[in-house]
């Protein structure tokens, strides 16, 4: 059994990465629509964005849409393949019924 | 760094909800500009017709050929994940109903006016309230909403039947197309 990722499991993190994770392919969500799926605050999810960045786990990408800033968040293939192994994990605590 | 069985089970609860959440929203996202789209096409179609009756047959063959056109530039505009994913079976879905619709006309045929005004709206609303038990309530409630004022419309109102449709039909997936926006 692979190890919990301490970056992943944090609550909000998690809730991140799942959204992210459930986008197809290449494709990335507004930072104001990210924070209304997973109910943060505006400093609250850069600071967790920032944490999952470092880890290399989601790539952000400030552009203008018009005159208008906009933040653009997607998972990186490591970001996946990290959160894949934690659900996996999960589901294999739940599975031997223990922790 | 430990986690327990009660905290695993919560985390796989809160993963599905988001995931839930996020197809939801895609789909919202990815659908109300079609509905806007279609929306002003199918009040087009009925304000042509009500003008112009005796070409009402080749003026709703030209609008659906644009709109299966536009529906794919804006599966295009959603870039290449859209159109192996959502978008692409969007696509099939119009195809399907367009292939069965064209289908139950020739059946049904000869249908008056009034009651093929009333056919194609109807049966598109009947796949958005069967697309809605997947795809969220929302479809439902358009699809129900928009049924009960077309056959109202097709009961009582009169001469301007088609003006009431060009209004119920086409602003309300204009409509509809604008609140999803917002939503999605």
């Amino acid at each position: 059994m692979s190890g919990a990722n301490e970056v992943i499991h944090q609550s909000m993190r998690l809730r991140i990465m799942a959204a992210l994770n459930t986008l197809p392919g290449e494709d990335a969500l507004e930072f104001t629509r990210l924070r209304t799926l997973v109910g943060a605050t505006d400093g609250n999810l850069g600071a967790h964005l920032e944490t999952l960045d470092r880890a290399g786990y989601i790539a952000v990408e400030k552009l203008f849409v018009g005159r208008k800033p906009q933040t653009r968040v997607k998972a990186t293939p490591q970001g996946r393949r990290a959160f894949a192994e934690h659900v996996a994990y999960l589901r294999e605590i739940l599975d031997s019924g223990g922790g | 760094m430990s986690i327990d069985r009660d905290d695993a089970a919560a985390s796989l609860s809160d993963i599905a909800s988001i995931e839930r959440r996020t197809r939801e929203r895609l789909i919202y996202d990815r659908s109300s500009s079609q509905l806007i789209l279609w929306g002003a096409l199918v009040a087009t179609g009925y304000l042509s017709a009500y003008a112009a009756p005796a070409h009402a047959n080749i003026i709703w063959l030209g609008l659906g050929a644009v709109g299966l056109a536009g529906s794919a530039l804006l599966r295009a505009r959603h870039g290449p994940s859209d159109r192996r994913g959502i978008g692409r079976n969007l696509g099939y879905a119009q195809l399907v109903l367009f292939a069965y619709g064209a289908l139950l006309t020739w059946l049904l045929w000869p249908m008056g006016n009034r009651q093929l005004a009333a056919f194609w709206p109807i049966l598109v609303m009947f796949c958005h309230v069967l697309a809605g038990l997947w795809l969220g309530r929302f479809f439902i409630y358009l699809g129900a909403g928009v049924s009960l004022f077309i056959v109202a419309g097709y009961l009582w109102a009169g001469p301007f039947y088609l003006l009431w449709m060009a209004a119920v039909v086409g602003g309300g997936l204009v409509a509809s197309g604008v609140s999803l926006r917002r939503l999605g």
